[in-house]
Order: C-alpha cells, then structure tokens, then sequence
C-alpha cells in the first residue's frame, strides 16, 4: 500500500477507472460465450457468401442427378428435383436470418418506442397503448400470426407482418413498466428541471438506460423468429415454393427421410448452428450488461481499497 | 433601487396534500382517500446573493416545498412568483426560462446523473439545448464549469459509474451552474457525501453566492451544515415553518422549543460520558394526522392545554426573528 | 497500531492482531483491511472513523464471520478472552458465539428484519434458540425485551412487521434482537445514519443506557465525529484499510497526530456553541 494523504479523490478515481476498464467488456466467460456464437453465425454467413458465387443456382433443376447422396460436387447431396442442397441451404440462410431480423427488429423498435411513450406521459395515451398490447399479448403467438398470414395471404408479406404485428407488444409492456420505475429516478426528473424536451428526456436520456434488456431478449426472439419463420414454410403457410427456404427445404425432404436422409437433416444442422450461435451472443449481451450494472454500484467501494 | 419582487424568489402561504393510495378496495368505499398534508401554509423569500437554510427533520415537507419551487409537484393552494412572474402558472417558453433560472440539486449524486452520459456531456447539454452556447462549443464550455466545480478536466470523459460521491455532486453542481441559474435549491445535496467532500461543496456553494450572485435555498438535516453558510433558517415542523429568523441569531437563541431540542440532538454538543436523556422524546407524528393546535404539543416538554387548542401565531422574538409558539418571548 | 492503555483494569474480551482481508479483482486483490489491530476492554466504547470505503464495516463484518466469499481473511488473529480465535471457528462455535457473546447491528434496520415475520415472531425465534424458555415465557421476554429500548405501547407492537415500523423503531427492534443474548461485545455499523438527528440522539442515548446495564462493550463505527466524541472512550481512524491512528478520545480528537486524522476533524462543520469535537472530552 502506498501511503496517501487527502485529498482521496483523484487516486480513487483513477484505481475506480482501472477497475472499470478492466470489466467493461464483461466477464471472461460472457466475452467467450459472445465469441463462439459470433463466429458460429458468423462462419454460416460466410460460407453462404461464398457458396452465392460458388455454388449452382438454388432453383436449378438437374433431373439426371436427383436424390444423389453427398459428395464433393454436392456437399449436402441433391433433392428430388436435383437441387444442390447446400446451394438452397445456404441460399435460404439469407432469406431466413433478413426477414427474422428485420421482423425483429421492427418489433422491438415500435415495441419500445411505444412503451417509451405510453410509460413516460401516462393518461388516455398510455391506456390506448397497454390495452392494445393486452389484447395481442392473450392470444397464443403463433395462433395469432397465423391469423394475420390467413389475412394478409400466404408469403414473405404475410410472414413478415404477422411476426412484427404479433410480436412488439411484448417490448411494449416491458419498455413501459421499465419507465416507470425511470420516471421516478433522479435523473429523469433533473433532465425536467432543466427545462430539456419530452422527446428529449425520453429519447436520450430514458431510452438509453432501458432498452438493454430488450436488447438482450431481443436475440433470443430472433432464434424463434427464425422458428416461426420455418415453421410457417413447412406448414405451407410461409414463404413459397420454388423460394429456397429452411423450413420449406426440411417440409420437402421429410417424404424422403429413410431413403435421402440428408434433405432434411443437413439444412436442420445448419438451422440449429445459427440459433446455438445466436442464443450464445444473447448470453454473452446479458452477460455483459449485468456485469455492467453491478459495476456502477461497486466501483466507489472496492476502487477506495484498490492500489 | 430595485424592490424586493423583482429580484427574489418568493413563495407565499403555499399548500399541498396529496391523496394516499390505500389499496385497490378504495375505490370500492365510499370514504374520501386520507390526505396527507406535506405543507400547510409556508412562506419564504429567497433574495439573490442570500442562503436560505430550511431545516427540519424527514416527514417535515422540505422535500416538498423544493420540488414545488421547481415544478415537480403541483401545490395545491398559494402562489410561487420569480421575478414577480407566476412560476406554478408558466407554460411553454416561460416555464423553459424559468427552470433555467431555477436549478434544483438532489440529494443523491448516485442517481441524479444519467450513468450512460459522460460528464462532459451532461454538463454542456443544458447548455447548448437553452441556446447559451453553440453545440461546438460544448467540450470548452464543459472544460471551464469543470473547473469552476474543481474537478481535473480529464473526468469529462468519464461515466457517473466511475466517479466517487463527492466528484458527482460536483458534477452535478456544474450541470446546474451551465445554465446560468439565478437560484439554486440544494434539497439534501450533501447529505450523501463524506465530511471532507462536504466541506469542499459547501465551499463551492459559498463561493458561486459571492462571486456569480447565486441565491440558495438550502435544504438540509444537518443544522451545522446549514449554520456554516446561511444568512437566514426557517425550522419546519409538520408542513410548516415553526421559527424564522437570521441564522446566527436562531442558533443562538433558539426560541421554539423545537429547535431547541434539534439543537441540543446534535452530536458533539455534550461532553463524553455525560449521563443525559434524549433532547427530544418521541417521534414525529404522521403527516396523516397532524395534532390539534400546536403541531408539535406531542413532543414538546413545555406542552399545556392551551397548546391542543389554540394554533401558535408567529410571535416576534427579535429583529426578523420569529417563533411560532405560545411560550416564546 | 496499539492504542493507550488504559488505567483502570478492565478485562480484555478482545485482541485482534493483524487483521488482513481481501477482496478480489478482475486483477490481483485488492485489501480491504490491512494489518488492523485493536482491543476491546470490558464496558468500553471504541469508536471507529474514516470516510466511505476505508474498511471500517468489513472489520466488524469479518469479526462475526459475516465476509463471506469472494471476500478472503488473508492472516491475522481474533481472539476472544478466553482464547478462541474467532476466525478460525468451527461453524456451531461460532453460532454460539453470536448472540451470545457477539452482536451486531446494522445502518439499516429494514435489511437486518425478516419482513415476513412480526417483530414477535422474530424475537421469540431468537430466544427459543438459545433454549430455556417455554412459549410463554418467550412471549413474555420478548415484550421485556422490547420494553428495555422503551418501544411505546409494546404490548401492541408485538405483533407489528417491520415496514409498519419507523426507522427508529426498527432500530430499536434491532438493538432489542442484539441485547436478547446479553452479549458482552456489540458491534454497531453506523446504526444511526439513516435516522434524523433528534432520533439519532435517543438511539445513542440508549445504546449508552444498555451499555451501562449489561457492562457490554460497544464498538461504535462512524463517519460523524461528534458522535464519536460524544461517545467513544478510544478511538481508532481508519483510511484505506488501514488503522491510522489509535488513542484515547481527547487524545485522538485533540492532538491528532496523522494528518489524515487532522484533515477530518478540519472538515467537520461545527455548531456555534459546539464543546465536544473542539475540546475533545
């Protein structure tokens, strides 16, 4: 220990500071958790770049070669019309990881936005707000996007509008009970004193401080958009043929399980690559924050002792 | 020569009760909520280049009056008027003004700074949103308030999370300073900090009345916090002022019996070892049910029936010194 | 660092010797408490100052075996005056030894109650499990109990959970759960911050009242030094887990020798009128 005299703030501060850099980005196991699942997700997407330019088109029919079992022409073999697998694969991992994220997204988007707004003014607004969020929530999801897709007509539309429509409200209900305990909190009411904006204090200074969680959650929603997403395909509710999609490929591989097993399986085992990668990533987010947060209480303690 | 309202702040005969929540069977009842009454009839003038202390213990309505001054809570009944202008009236551009000029200090700097801003930034965006610097500007202007407050210019690219109490009190004092206030209200601000760090803030409250004419209520428990910088105290007691008067002469001839015994609890004021009983006995009653007559008949060692009957008036017991008791002379 | 001796002879219940504990970092470990050591005579008050973090509450805690993991004891003795070393105890020992012999309250109230049990319960449970009173008997102590820290309307409170209490109250209540056991040594951790001055005032004078009652050492941590002048017989400050200075009361508060010791007390706001702080005794 080295010997001080007063005054103790700037040691303190700066030992806090050290203290404070070395865990900003989250624990070691967090930091690993977010790697892995980065990388996973992140080799899918490569090697669907690459197969892009690489491989044949994934509508290309070749009736000499149907049903040809994996080899190096064909990695993941071809179906019953002579389609490279992985081509269609890899094809429909764009497709399926654009429209789960960007449904997502959306959804969290207005979902916050509109919880941000019903929990910081209150009264006939945030009423509308939380009913409507009440009503989409009693219905079971996937009954409800269902509906919508009936609605809307099967397709990338139908899929798109039922999977935001069904799932922002959830954000919704959760950004505004987050306000609220917000609103009370000392900043917010300084932000007021200081004669700032309502778009202002919701935007800069609330916002910020609770859409962590929902950025969190936000990943693993992503995996079971990406679910849903398949699920409607394989249902026939979803994307349509010829469009190579995950879903759809798994549905059209599954008559010919015993005899050309790898139709169905190979495109699951990629299915299941991402979304082991994605929940991963939302571990490690989690991870991260929550260190975070236990950081701001902790500093000023443990950095008064630190060297 | 300027009079008095157009200069100061000034609060008069001013009320709130707020209706409590008991459950969701209230509704079901016919009886009215119970109302809590926070302040019951306060008055003050708060002039420029002046420290106003407020003491009083939790329950007492301080809290209440700071946040009605600064239009947090809407008061029920009286007038607050700045520069002889409406204050609980002002909408729009005229509210806008009047939080610049009025700034408010919490008690708690652990949460009265938004821990994703760095300091920098929250201390000039006051600024540059009133339209009192340019947005380009905002790195110089929180460079020169930082260092108003004392603090090294490298914390301006530091979180709240990574500051101790003293340094964020700071902060948060240079963020209310950005916007060039004409009054500050300091509810608790130092209650939080250690000696050291409140020493050093209470210097730099005194030093911004001197040198930028700042007027300051300063709202506190602590009556030697108070007894080192105020000009002028109010004592409150249940929602209201119970004795008034310039600072040196209430702490030196204290005339309510209340502030007696809030003078004679401070720590340090008896010799060790000195057998004694407690200053003052009891509790501070609810707010939900406030004593007939004197409000403070419960605890006070002078009581007499008189005192359930019959409300004090302020008696005057020196030069703008006033008590609001029977007993005071 | 060695306080003064004192001239009258009292007992000693406890010497602690090189106390060390350690909190890990991301980095290596950072001390909490560095090499403290102090006694603890019979009846007296020791009052511990420093500022937030200078790990006066980690002391007490870790006298009570309270730090538990990530925290660490890294060397040092405590022992009790008929040689037990209390960091170095088996588990019932030291339940044993808590309550009985140790006690310890907290700066807030609301933590140290069970919110789930009345204030009867919580007290009865206390004395049930130090064995020897009969559910009756229990009833009756507990209201006793709640009686010797002059809760009014005990009988009625007994039945009362711990948010229906004012801070005081409960602080009361807390200082009622400590006493149950007649320990010889009380450790207070800032029992008063949380509580108004004129609450504060009563909490110590019957702290001072019990202690005069049960001939209980009290060691009295604090960032206030008028409370600590009023009340300490010795003191000891602490900074950056260190003990910086030890002594008696007018000694320390007087003449302080550290400069650390002479900057806190230059930073105390004094009352016009105040004795204590400025002369010391």
């Amino acid at each position: 220990m080295s010997s001080r005299s007063s005054p103790y703030d700037t040691q303190r501060t700066s030992a806090a500071r050290r203290v404070a850099q070395r865990l900003r980005w989250g624990s070691a196991s967090g930091r690993r958790s977010a790697g892995v699942g980065l990388t996973l997700v992140g080799v899918v997407v490569l090697v669907s770049v690459i197969g892009h330019f690489v491989l044949s088109s994934p509508t290309a029919l070749k009736l000499e070669s149907t049903l040809a079992h994996p080899s190096v022409h064909h990695p993941f073999g071809t179906d019953d019309l002579g389609r490279d697998v992985l081509s269609r694969t890899l094809a429909a991992t764009w497709l399926d990881l654009g429209v789960a994220f960007a449904t997502t997204y959306v959804g969290v988007l207005v979902g916050v936005l509109l919880g941000a707004v019903a929990g910081y003014l209150g009264g006939w607004l945030e009423r509308v707000i939380m009913r409507l969020t009440d009503v989409v929530i009693a219905f079971p999801f996937i009954v409800l996007v269902i509906a919508i897709v009936a609605i809307v007509g099967p397709g990338i539309e139908g899929v798109a509008i039922g999977l935001v429509a069904a799932g922002w409200a959830f954000y919704a209900r959760f950004t505004r009970a987050e306000m609220l305990s917000l609103r009370e909190r000392e900043y917010i009411q300084a932000a007021r004193t200081l004669g700032f904006s309502r778009r202002r204090i919701v935007l800069r200074h609330a916002l910020p401080n609770i859409i962590r969680p929902s950025l969190t959650y936000s990943v693993s929603d992503m995996v079971l958009n990406i679910l849903y997403i398949a699920s409607l395909s394989y249902l026939g509710l979803g994307i349509q043929p010829p469009t190579a999609e995950w879903g759809a490929i798994i549905s059209d591989g599954q008559q010919y399980l015993l005899t050309a097993w790898w139709i169905s399986t190979l495109p699951g085992v990629v299915v299941v690559i991402v979304g082991v990668g994605l929940v991963l990533v939302g571990d490690g987010l989690a991870d991260r924050f929550r260190v975070r947060r236990e950081l701001v209480i902790d500093t000023a303690g443990v950095a008064a002792t630190t060297q | 020569m300027v009079s008095e309202t157009e200069t100061s702040l000034q609060v008069d005969t001013l009320f709130k009760s707020f209706a409590v929540n008991t459950g969701p069977l209230r509704a079901l009842s016919r009886r009215r909520a119970p109302m809590l009454t926070a302040l019951d009839g306060v008055s003050l003038v708060l002039a420029p280049r002046q420290v106003l202390g407020v003491v009083g213990e939790s329950g007492s309505g301080k809290s209440t009056l700071a946040k009605c001054v600064v239009r947090l809570v809407e008061p029920n009944g009286g007038t607050i008027s700045y520069r002889g202008r409406d204050v609980v009236e002002a909408r729009g551009v005229q509210l806008m003004e009047l939080r610049r000029a009025i700034q408010l200090i919490y008690q708690d700097p652990y949460s009265s700074l938004n821990p994703l801003m760095d300091v920098g930034e929250a201390i000039a965006e006051p600024a540059w949103v009133h339209g009192l610097i340019e947005r380009r500007e905002r790195h110089e202007f929180a460079a020169e308030l930082l260092q108003v407050v004392g603090l090294s210019l490298e914390i301006a690219a530091r979180r709240p999370g990574e500051l101790s109490g003293g340094q964020r009190q700071r902060v948060a004092i240079a963020r209310a300073m950005a916007v060039q206030p004409e009054m500050l209200i300091a509810d608790e601000a130092l209650s939080a900090l250690d000696v050291s760090a409140q020493a050093q803030i209470l210097n730099l409250l005194a030093s911004l009345r001197t040198d930028r004419g700042v007027g300051i209520l300063l709202i506190s428990h602590q009556l030697p916090i108070v007894a080192q910088i105020a000009d002028a105290v109010l004592i409150m007691y249940l929602g209201r002022i119970v004795e008034s008067g310039p600072a040196a002469r209430v702490f030196a001839a204290p005339a309510h019996p209340y502030t007696v015994g809030l003078l004679a609890a401070q720590p340090g004021m008896h010799r060790r070892g000195q057998r004694r009983i407690p200053a003052l006995q009891g509790e501070i009653p609810s707010p939900l049910q406030i004593p007939s007559g004197c409000r403070f008949r419960t605890r006070c060692p002078r009581a007499e029936s008189i005192c359930a009957e019959v409300d004090p008036a302020r008696v005057e017991v020196g030069p703008g010194h006033g008590a609001w008791c029977h007993f005071a002379t | 660092m060695e306080a003064a001796t004192d001239s009258h002879e009292a007992r000693t219940l406890l010497r602690v010797r090189n106390l060390t504990v350690s909190f890990p970092l991301p980095a290596g470990r950072a001390l909490a408490v560095d090499r403290v050591s102090f006694d603890v005579r019979q009846g007296e008050t020791i009052g511990v100052v420093g500022e937030s973090g200078c790990g006066k509450s980690t002391t007490l805690k870790t006298l009570v075996g309270l730090v538990g993991a990530p925290g660490r004891v890294d060397a040092g003795q405590a022992l009790w005056g008929d040689g037990r070393d209390l960091l170095h105890m088996p588990r019932p020992g030291l339940r044993e030894l808590r309550g009985r012999e140790v006690a310890m309250i907290f700066q807030d109230p609301l933590e140290s109650l069970d919110p789930v049990f009345s204030i009867g319960d919580q007290l009865r449970e206390v004395l049930r499990s130090r064995g020897g009173f009969s559910k009756a008997a229990a009833r009756r102590e507990a209201l006793h109990l709640l009686e010797r820290v002059h809760i009014p309307a005990a009988d009625r409170r007994l039945a009362d959970y711990p948010h229906q209490l004012s801070g005081g109250m409960r602080q009361r209540v807390t200082i009622a759960l400590a006493i149950a056991g007649s320990p010889a040594l009380l450790l207070a951790d800032e029992p008063t911050t949380a509580l108004d001055v004129t609450i504060q005032d009563q909490i110590l004078s019957l702290l001072a009242e019990l202690q005069d009652e049960l001939d209980m050492a009290i060691v009295l941590v604090s960032h206030d030094l008028g409370i600590i002048a009023q009340y300490a017989d010795r003191v000891l400050v602490m900074h950056a887990g260190q003990v910086v200075e030890g002594g008696t009361a007018s000694e320390v508060l007087n003449t302080p020798r550290h400069p650390h010791t002479a900057a806190l007390l230059a930073s105390v706001p004094r009352m016009p009128g105040e004795t204590a702080v400025r002369h010391g005794i």
